[in-house]
């Protein structure tokens, strides 16, 4: 916050100073202005139970007792104008916007806080010792150590795991794994009163907190950890324009800069205190690292122009040249002693590495034209041609080896690959207007990817859309379109018979159409249907389908004293892939089919009661996500399960329930003052096969915060108060 | 820095012509008959910054007032032409922002501006948007994404941290699905620079496109993937051994004896992140042991 305070005083500052140096006779003599204030404040007094899942207040606060849900201020002042908008006032979702206009600039400013609770109460082995670093008693450690390596492998059932790490277990701390996102955006236009528009914005956003959960693999462990963040990222901007009857020219730079303050992150290893070489399954690094994201930056400048001409033809053309960098230091192969490289240095030492840092560096380049008219009244043309260049001009590293978990050296080799692509996009549309009633359209699209370093070199897709849209004077709109691609692939490497999917030979069908109807003054009605299906040519394995459909119906009514929405969606999505698993030196087929059903059904209505006194509104809102993995396999592959039940779905996140009921009775008890009586109810569920079992590590050696996002309930009520003036 | 003071100068000298503003005057007619609208209006930004009047917009006033009222003045209505009523606006308003409106997918479909703005009834703080939250604005037409926001791992637009126009321009006509970014990851960089890179090891399909595995509009799997792990890595990753091993409910706990000497066919790919478990750095890695993406 007080970063953000000093950024917009920095800000204003530079605003005020640039505008003092203006020559005064670009000010326009101001009007006599009429003074004038407006605004609202809301207080709200809440009442609601305790949530233990971090689910409900996943990016939103829900204060118990007092709090300020809103204000607003607007107003004009000697022909300045101002407005400031509040959001959940002092919350950790706060949120402030606004502006100040006078006659030569303005500024607009935005400061929002986004908070995102990801897992309350997750168990941990370990202590956060220092930033980044997760640290484990050494004297816990040697204990544990002694007792894992005098078991044999095979005493090691579950039982036996269960009780090995009951006690370490029962000791261990919790941690909320949550992240505060605090961004502030600020743009001074200083050209409003000399005819053009010439802006400057300055983004600064701080991430704290743990934005995720990072697992890392040591030894032969896996121990999920809560991410240490501690990141800015800052943007610069220039942007100007200039808008006359003639079209626009406009440019624009930006300078980005993310710095990451928590570039590493260290964890003890809890069966080893001591590093020692790696005979599986003794020894081992006494600690795991995982290295972050490094520091980096992007500078981006940009020129456009759009020309306008008789007929409705414009022409537009914009460039858009990037540079992005990155050039930190690279962290050693490992922090174990232990390990010398297959030079026989020490792994450990960052002298081994092949190179000190990547010198990483990528060039961009977009160019979009289009050409766009009316020659005759009813006929609409339009060319347009995108491509955009990601060239990877980073120098590749070879490296004779790595170190494997942090525990051994590897003797495989490998080159980094700075892979690159270029893109190209085409497009006809032609237009016919029949007067009011019809519309039809047609487009014509061809589109190229070309790539380096992957399987396939090329991909061009050709496609096709028809679409037509029908009107019955005020009271129906139709609107249909169809959609054909083809995607081929080209310069396939040597050897390689299925691509990935992002590569593959693809067929795609759009299909979609809307439906809005008034039959008569209140009621709207409106159906919505979409298809989308895209089916993969290849010849074996791989990505095979992906078809999702939905379709939707809506019922508005809209009258002086209720307004009333009620809908319903149905979603349906079918994708999958087949695979194949070697069995006794055959390829064993599966295939992994997902179709998930949505269900959405919501509403809600805002009634006057009596018109200037008392109002009602309410809103409803379910959605149920019912999702299934249809899993199938060769004879040999459901051998494999047959203990187990056969072949089956891992339930995990894909079956969910939402609901949500909100009412709110107001009474406008003056022309100021607005006095609510509200409720509020919500209940979450959802199925997960990692915490179905209830316990911390559900796999042998693999430790799981196992944090709380899942089911919750919760019922609240409150009073509110607005005053206006 | 320098080019912006250049990039200032040049266009300050091409202002320098600029014609002075000139707005009709004539609501003092209109606030006869149409008195509360006209008031309202003076505190419109309409009036209040762009100086326009009443016959700005409604066109054919003339008549209408000689007749003291009737059709021929220009309503706005649902029956008129949607071009027609765009173009009224887009007489102000055809600047650098919405300069390609009139090819863009929105006018294309015959959504004119009155579809989503409402210059006398507006109900949202800034924009004079017909919704009080722009999601609900756009969710009038894009139902499935109204329904896609509701799933259990979805940006923070219900909320109202974030809307629709963070990543969309619903005025522009020159890039597809109007992102505003020259790519799909120029755009997610905007918030997510961490995975910006460039990377040591650079994970193709992630550097290509971040839509290859996440919906950002809303997913019922974690991340906002686009579909549930070890499947969604498998779509590629089908070969042979681990990568490509068939995992199923018999590899988690709950779905398999806990009691077998010697260990359980229990994997760490089949739980919690499952590829990720091991390949946390899929992003990208910037480290000589990351090949893998394993650090």
């Amino acid at each position: 916050m007080t970063m953000k305070r000093t950024t917009l005083l920095i800000v204003l500052l530079a605003g005020g100073i640039w505008a003092a140096s203006l020559p005064a006779s670009v000010e326009e003599t101001p009007a006599p202005a009429e003074n004038w204030f407006s605004g609202k404040a809301t207080l709200r007094l809440l009442g609601r139970g305790d949530v233990d899942s971090s689910k409900f207040e996943e990016y939103r606060a829900m204060p118990k007792g007092i709090s300020m849900p809103d204000f607003t201020l607007v107003g004009s002042l000697s022909g300045k104008k101002f407005a400031l908008f509040g959001e959940n006032i002092s919350q950790r979702d706060q949120r402030y916007s606004g502006y100040v206009e006078g006659g030569w600039f303005k500024v607009t400013f935005d400061y929002n806080q986004i908070m995102h609770n990801i897992g309350f109460g997750g168990r941990m082995l370990f202590n956060e010792t220092a930033p980044g670093v997760w640290s484990m008693s050494t004297t816990l450690r040697s204990l544990l150590q002694t007792a894992w390596e005098a078991t044999p492998s095979a005493t090691k059932t579950y039982p036996w795991l269960l009780d090995f790490w009951g006690p370490s277990l029962a000791a261990s701390s919790k941690v909320d794994v949550s992240l505060q996102r605090n961004r502030g955006t600020t743009v001074v236009d200083l050209g409003q009163g000399l005819g053009f528009s010439f802006k400057l914005s300055y983004v600064r956003e701080i991430r704290k907190g743990a934005k995720d959960t990072t697992p890392v693999y040591v030894s032969s462990q896996i121990f999920e950890l809560p991410t240490p963040t501690d990141a800015l990222t800052q943007d610069f901007g220039l942007m100007a324009s200039l808008a006359r009857k003639w079209g626009n020219i406009h440019g624009a730079y930006h300078h980005n800069w993310f710095k990451n303050n928590l570039p590493l992150l260290m964890v003890d290893n809890p069966l080893r205190a001591t590093d020692a070489p790696y005979l599986n399954p003794i020894g081992g690094p006494a600690q795991g690292h995982n290295v972050m994201a490094p520091d980096n930056s992007a500078s981006t400048l940009s020129f456009g122009a759009l020309l306008k001409f008789g007929k409705q033809t414009r022409l537009l053309g914009d460039v858009a040249r990037g540079q992005w960098k990155q050039n930190a230091a690279f962290f050693p192969y490992t922090f174990n002693t232990t390990v010398l490289t297959a030079e026989g240095t020490p792994a450990n030492s960052p002298s081994s590495l092949p190179a000190q840092s990547l010198n990483g560096k990528i060039d961009t380049t977009a160019l979009n034209v289009s050409f766009s008219s009316r020659p005759l009244d009813p006929l609409y043309l339009n060319l347009r041609y995108r491509s955009y260049d990601f060239k990877n001009n980073t120098p590749p590293i070879v490296s004779p080896g790595y170190v494997s978990w942090d525990r051994s050296w590897s003797t495989t080799g490998n080159t980094s690959t700075p892979f690159g692509y270029k893109t190209g996009r085409f497009e006809t549309i032609v237009g016919l207007n029949f007067g009011k009633t019809l519309a039809l359209e047609g487009v014509y699209r061809h589109a190229v990817e070309e790539r380096t370093f992957r399987e396939a070199e090329k991909n061009t897709e050709k496609a096709f859309a028809l679409s037509a849209i029908g009107r019955g004077g005020d009271w129906a709109l139709v609107r249909a379109t169809y959609e054909n691609a083809k995607r081929e692939a080209s310069g396939i490497g040597p050897g390689v018979t299925d691509l990935y999917f992002d590569e593959a030979k693809r067929q795609s069908e759009k299909v979609g159409f809307n439906i809005e109807l008034s039959p008569f003054d209140p009621l709207t009605v409106v159906v919505s249907y979409f298809n989308r299906k895209d089916t993969y040519q290849n010849p074996s394995w791989g990505y095979q389908a992906a078809k999702y459909n939905t379709l939707s119906g809506e019922i508005n009514i809209d009258t002086s004293r209720l307004k009333a929405t009620v809908y319903y969606t149905i979603e349906r999505n079918q994708d999958g892939h087949k695979g194949y698993q070697t069995i006794s030196d055959i390829l064993e087929w599966y295939t992994a089919m997902a179709d998930d059903k949505t269900d959405s059904f919501g509403g809600n209505v805002k009634l006057k009661i009596v018109p200037d006194k008392w109002d009602f509104s309410a809103l409803v809102r379910y959605q149920k996500v019912n999702g299934f993995l249809n899993l199938e396999g060769s004879a040999a592959i459901q051998a494999t399960r047959a203990g187990n039940g056969g072949i089956q779905d891992i339930p995990d996140f894909d079956d969910t329930s939402l609901t949500t009921l909100k009412a709110q009775l107001s009474c406008a008890v003056s022309s100021e003052c607005t006095l609510a009586l509200g409720a509020f109810a919500e209940k979450y569920t959802f199925d997960d096969a990692s915490v179905e079992a209830g316990l911390y590590f559900p796999a042998p050696g693999v430790f799981m915060l196992s944090p709380n996002y899942g089911s919750y309930k919760v019922t609240a009520f409150y009073t509110s108060l607005a005053y206006r003036w | 820095m320098a080019g912006g003071l250049g990039l200032f100068v040049c266009f300050a000298i091409l202002a320098a012509a600029r014609p002075p503003l000139q707005a009709e005057k004539g609501s003092e007619a209109c606030a006869s008959c149409h008195e509360e609208t006209v008031t309202g209006f003076s505190r419109n930004p309409h009036q209040a910054i762009g100086g326009a009047s009443c016959v700005s917009c409604h066109t054919g006033s003339a008549r209408h007032l000689q007749e003291g009222g009737g059709p021929t003045i220009f309503a706005f209505k649902a029956s008129d032409l949607p071009l027609q009523k765009t173009q009224q606006c887009l007489a102000c308003h055809e600047k650098v922002d919405q300069a390609s409106y009139l090819s863009g997918m929105h006018a294309r479909r015959n959504v004119d501006c009155t579809s989503c703005h409402s210059v006398h009834a507006s109900k949202s703080k800034t924009a004079l948007l017909k919704a009080a939250a722009q999601a609900d604005t756009c969710f009038t037409c894009h139902k499935a994404y109204r329904a896609k926001s509701q799933r259990s791992s979805h940006h923070p637009i219900p909320e109202g941290k974030m809307s629709c126009s963070s990543c969309h321009n619903p005025h522009d006509g020159s890039n597809p699905s109007m992102v505003t970014a020259d790519s799909v990851n120029e755009k997610c960089y905007e918030c997510h620079a961490e995975k910006r890179g460039p990377f040591l090891h650079e994970h193709a399909p992630v550097r290509e496109n971040c839509l290859t595995c996440h919906d950002p509009h809303g997913s019922n799997h974690d991340k906002l993937l686009q579909a549930k792990q070890p499947y969604l890595c498998q779509r590629c990753h089908f070969s042979g051994g681990h990568p490509g091993n068939l995992y199923d409910r018999s590899n988690t706990l709950a779905g398999s004896p806990i009691t077998i000497p010697g260990g359980t066919t229990i994997s760490s790919r089949a739980v919690e992140r499952e590829c990720k478990n091991c390949h946390s750095q899929v992003h990208g890695s910037n480290s000589l042991s990351g090949p893998v993406f394993g650090r």
